[in-house]
Formats: structure tokens, C-alpha cells, sequence
């Protein structure tokens, strides 16, 4: 089956975060209480309660507030390190390109939650599982849009077959490009691909996307020989020094440790 | 305090497996290239070893948020996730370990009549291969307590390749200070002691440089991460606990000690011991920082 992907143009959202309430009503995610922290960004972080969020972002152009919306949620990657990490093989890549994070296979080690190169996954305490955004893979299946894609009033969000969508993307930054606006695009190549891609009318530093996100096994095999090496050298080096015992033949008694 | 997804239970599991796996193959280590004469050593790192897994694997299950579907692990391997790697060399030790400390403690006294352990007496075929079984299986169980933070997004954690080696290292280090404690505490032979003490230092030295290495390619690959450790809120934990208490001053009581007191390796034990759990604590808790 053809990948699909999500559609989110930064230009067009109002931060309303109507999809925030959709994506909570849909997935019955409880409420969380927060307090007022001097933004209307709320809640503080995305969470095993909270699958998506309208991020708020102040950027000033000669001398001008411009004030930026981002909705984020899990990027649903082609290299997924939540995937990769996760011991109890609970997180799964369906065939569409989406994510999927079975809480009933859960043990709750919160690996996938450090491992998420954008924060994406969250724990929760309710449920004692990880949860995130699963793309509204069951109302897909039913020929739905995901729920946050249905409520978007302004058209900010949308959902469709990823070439179709990149299409329609690169069209848009044309557009912005042609009315002056340092429009680009983000989700195409990174970790192999994402299955949401973003038009931002900025650098994705300002929206607070990571340039170059690095899949969290990227450093595996490189550690795994350093360490193995390392073992090598500081392992034998310390007792062949202090404990081996000069002078005398090999006497193969059976008085011994090991034999 | 910033908010932590891994709290301080994992640093004392990371701490405890560490020191178990290394006191059992620092034991049976010393023993085989000392042709043979250590067995006490053997002995010892096999009886503090297995323990301390099993008491770091009930931590790890104990943070979990279900506990009791833990046995989910066990129908998946996957080399590509660290944790799954180190579930199954972790429930492998537990039992090639066990099974080595079975044949040392049928020989203890209070096993002649029992007999259950008297099946494992003078099984040293089985004590032989869970010995050397034991000392892979330890290594690269110590290994992956750093390897494990390594694969993650957190910066300090990810932007190294040294994680596991240090972890490595300094497990070993926290191994042998175990079994010297053991030694001293039952006042053993105290010239074993002292040569436990010299090989320890050589492996504290090791143990520097590879801090060294780390912080300096840290510092070039993810400044921000790496000074949050050297100089942020973590720096007098890391200077005064894990370098001052942990490393160098271990190092000069046991150059500046007498041959024959208990003292002295005791108390540098202690001290490599508060390093080594310092250096986990530190580690993990400077990692999550602004995640
Ligand atoms: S964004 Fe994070 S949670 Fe989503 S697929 Fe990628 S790594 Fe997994
Ligand atoms: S918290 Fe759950 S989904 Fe995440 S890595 Fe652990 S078992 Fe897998
Ligand atoms: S796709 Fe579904 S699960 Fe994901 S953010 Fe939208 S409503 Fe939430």
C-alpha cells in the first residue's frame, strides 16, 4: 500500500489547538493540569496524555513580534528510534509508513521516551505505559481522516498519500516563495523520510526542529567496539600485571577457581 | 530538580549490576592468570556477584510501569535495542552465575548435609564453564549499562562513543573495590588485598583517561550537554565526588598506605565505590537535563 503522510502548514494555523481537544476526545487522553507558565502553550510538554500539541514560538523581525505556530506530534519516521529501541516490541512500522505504539505490549521502561529524537512519546502515569500519536490508524482504516486532520478549521492540517503530499507541499513553498517568504519544507529526507511534512515559513531551528535529527541507535555499533576493545587492553592488562605468577610451570591442580 | 524519565532507581541498578558482574569477573579473572592460586577471589566475586544482579534486575522491574508484564521482554530479541540485549545477558548471568555459585557454596560447611547443594559439589567442569561463560557474559553486561544510555536522543548520552567503555571501566574498578571490601571484612590475606588494591589502581588510572577522552570529544560534539557536568549544577559532583573521592584519592591511600594494614584498602574502597555510584548518578541525571 502506498505511504501516506500528514500535511502541516505552519502559515495557515492559528494556534486554536482545536486538534489538540480532537486528538484527547478521540483517544480518550485525560486532561492534565497545568498552570500558567507565560504562554498560552499549554500544556508544558507532550506526555502519555497529551499525543499532540501546538507548540508557541516568539520570533522578531526588525523590531516585529511575529508570533508562530507549530503542531506537533509524532513525526512517524522511516528510521524510527522508538521502534528500534523498544525491548518488549511494542512499537511497530505498518506498511502505510505509521508508527504504531501497542499499549497493551508496553512494560512502561520509558526507553522509546529518550530515545524519540522529538520528544514525541510520553509517559503515562494512568496508564503506566508510553503513549503517542498512532496516526488514527483504526479511523484510517475506516476510511476516515485522523481526528485532529478533521476538526483543523483553517485547512493547516491534512492528510493524504505522501507523494501527493509532498507534491502539494512543494507547490505551497512556491507560492510563499513567490510572495517573498523564506518558505521550506521539513520531513522529506530526515531520518529517512517522515510521514509528516511541515511547510515552515522559516528555519526549522525557529520552530524548534532539530536540523540534523540522528536516529538513537546511530552510535550502537561504535560504542559496542569501543567498549569491546577498551575491554581488551584494561581488562587483561591490570591482573596478567598483579596476579600472574612467574617462575613456576603450569601446575594443573585441581585446587582452583575456575578448572 | 529538572524532570527525569529515568530516576535514581536506575542509577542503582546501572551502579549494582555494574559491580556485580565486575566483582564476579574480576574474581575469576585474578584467579586464572594467577594460575590458579586465587580461589578465594573466585569465590568471593561469585557470592557478591550474583546477588547484586539479582537485586538490580528487581529494581529495573520495579520502575517499570507494569511491572508484571515484564515478561513481555522475553518474547522479543532485538539487537537493535539495548535494552533487549541487555534483559537477555542479564537473565543469562543470573543463570550461568548462579549455577557457578551453586558449586561454591556446596563446599561450604553448612552444605554437607544438604542435599540439594550437594549435587553441585565438586562439579569443576560446570564451575569451569560458568567461570568463563560468567566473565563474557559480565563484560558485556557491564558494557551495556553505558551502551544503554547511549542509544537514546539525550545529548551527553548520544554525542560519545566512550559511554560504554566508561561504564565498563568504571564497573570494573567498583568490582574489584566489592571484593576487596569482602577481603578486608573477613580479614583475609592481606597481601592478596594489596595486589586487588594495585590492579584497581591501574584500572582507576585507565578509568581517568577515558573520562578525559569522553569530556573532550563532548565538549567539541555537544558542548552545551558536556557543561552542564563540567561546570553546571552537576560540576561539584563530578569534581569533588567522582574524580576527587572516586578516583585520585583512592589512588594516593593506597600508594601512601602500609603493606600490612586493613585499613587502608577498605577505606579506598568505600571510596571507589561512592565514585562509581556518583559517576552513574551524575551521568543520568545530567543526561535528561532539558529534555
Ligand atoms: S517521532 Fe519519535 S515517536 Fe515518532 S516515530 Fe519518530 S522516533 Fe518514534
Ligand atoms: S516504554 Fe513501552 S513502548 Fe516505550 S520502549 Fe518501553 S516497552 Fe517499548
Ligand atoms: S493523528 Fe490522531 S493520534 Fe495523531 S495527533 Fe492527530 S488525532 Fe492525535
Amino acid at each position: 500500500m502506498a505511504e501516506l503522510a500528514k500535511f502541516i502548514d505552519v502559515t495557515k494555523c492559528t494556534g486554536c489547538r482545536g486538534c489538540q481537544v480532537a486528538c484527547k476526545q478521540w483517544n480518550g487522553l485525560e486532561a492534565i493540569k497545568t498552570t500558567f507558565s507565560g504562554s498560552y502553550e499549554n500544556p508544558p510538554t507532550m506526555g502519555g496524555e497529551t499525543w499532540t500539541k501546538v507548540r508557541f514560538f516568539e520570533a522578531e523581525d526588525n523590531g516585529k513580534v511575529r508570533f508562530l505556530f507549530r503542531k506537533t506530534q509524532c513525526m512517524h519516521c522511516t528510521e524510527a528510534s522508538c521502534a528500534a529501541v523498544c525491548a518488549a516490541g511494542a512499537i511497530k512500522k505498518d506498511d502505510k509508513g505509521m508508527v504504531v505504539l501497542d499499549q497493551n505490549k508496553c512494560v512502561g521502561c520509558k526507553n522509546c521516551v529518550l530515545a524519540c529524537p522529538f520528544g514525541a512519546v510520553g509517559f503515562s502515569e494512568k496508564t503506566g505505559t508510553s503513549g503517542k500519536c498512532r496516526m488514527c490508524v483504526d479511523r484510517i482504516d475506516n476510511g476516515m481522516e485522523p481526528a485532529c486532520v478533521k476538526t483543523c478549521p483553517t485547512g493547516a492540517v491534512q492528510m493524504g498519500d505522501r507523494e501527493q503530499i509532498l507534491k502539494q507541499a512543494k507547490e505551497r513553498i512556491d507560492f510563499l516563495k513567490s510572495s517573498g517568504v523564506n518558505a521550506q519544507i521539513y520531513g522529506e529526507n530526515e531520518l529517512g523520510g517522515l510521514h509528516v511534512i511541515y511547510v515552515l515559513d522559516d528555519k526549522p531551528e525557529v520552530y524548534g526542529l532539530p536540523v540534523n535529527p540522528q536516529v538513537a541507535t546511530a552510535n550502537l555499533f561504535g560504542s559496542w567496539v569501543s567498549a569491546l576493545v577498551g575491554a581488551g587492553v584494561m581488562l587483561i592488562a591490570p591482573f596478567w600485571l598483579m596476579f600472574k605468577d612467574p617462575g613456576k610451570d603450569v601446575s594443573e591442580t585441581h585446587d582452583t577457581g575456575v578448572k | 530538580m529538572h524532570e527525569v524519565h529515568w530516576p535514581i532507581i536506575i542509577a542503582i541498578y546501572l551502579f549494582l549490576a555494574g559491580v556485580g558482574v565486575a566483582a564476579f569477573y574480576t574474581g575469576i579473572l585474578s584467579n586464572l592468570f594467577g594460575n590458579w592460586k586465587y580461589r578465594k577471589l573466585a569465590k568471593y566475586g561469585s557470592y557478591i556477584g550474583v546477588p547484586l544482579i539479582i537485586i538490580g534486575v528487581l529494581l529495573l522491574l520495579a520502575d517499570l510501569g507494569r511491572p508484571f508484564y515484564f515478561w513481555h521482554f522475553l518474547l522479543t530479541f532485538k539487537l537493535s535495542s539495548t535494552m533487549s540485549i541487555g534483559v537477555w545477558l542479564l537473565s543469562a548471568f543470573v543463570i550461568v552465575g548462579g549455577l557457578n555459585m551453586l558449586t561454591w557454596l556446596a563446599e561450604e560447611d553448612f552444605a554437607q548435609n544438604n542435599s540439594l547443594l550437594g549435587a553441585f559439589k565438586g562439579k569443576e567442569g560446570l564451575r569451569s564453564l560458568t567461570g568463563y561463560l560468567g566473565i563474557i557474559l559480565g563484560i558485556l553486561t557491564a558494557a551495556y549499562t553505558g551502551v544503554l544510555l547511549a542509544s537514546t536522543s539525550a545529548a551527553l548520552w548520544s554525542s560519545t562513543q566512550y559511554l560504554g567503555l566508561l561504564f565498563l571501566v568504571s564497573a570494573t574498578s567498583t568490582g574489584m573495590a566489592a571484593l576487596m571490601l569482602v577481603l578486608a571484612w573477613r580479614k583475609e590475606d592481606i597481601g592478596i588485598i594489596h595486589k586487588l588494591a594495585k590492579a584497581d589502581m591501574i584500572v582507576v588510572l585507565f578509568e581517568i583517561i577515558v573520562l578525559a577522552l569522553m569530556f573532550s570529544a563532548l565538549s567539541a560534539s555537544a558542548p552545551a550537554a558536556a557543561s552542564v557536568v563540567l561546570g553546571g549544577s552537576y560540576a561539584i559532583w563530578f569534581w569533588v565526588g567522582i574524580i576527587g573521592c572516586g578516583l585520585v584519592l583512592p589512588v594516593i591511600i593506597d600508594l601512601a598506605a602500609s603493606k600490612k594494614a586493613f585499613g587502608a584498602p577498605m577505606l579506598a574502597s568505600i571510596l571507589v565505590l561512592v565514585g562509581g555510584f556518583l559517576l552513574r548518578y551524575v551521568m543520568l541525571y545530567a543526561g535528561q537535563v532539558g529534555l
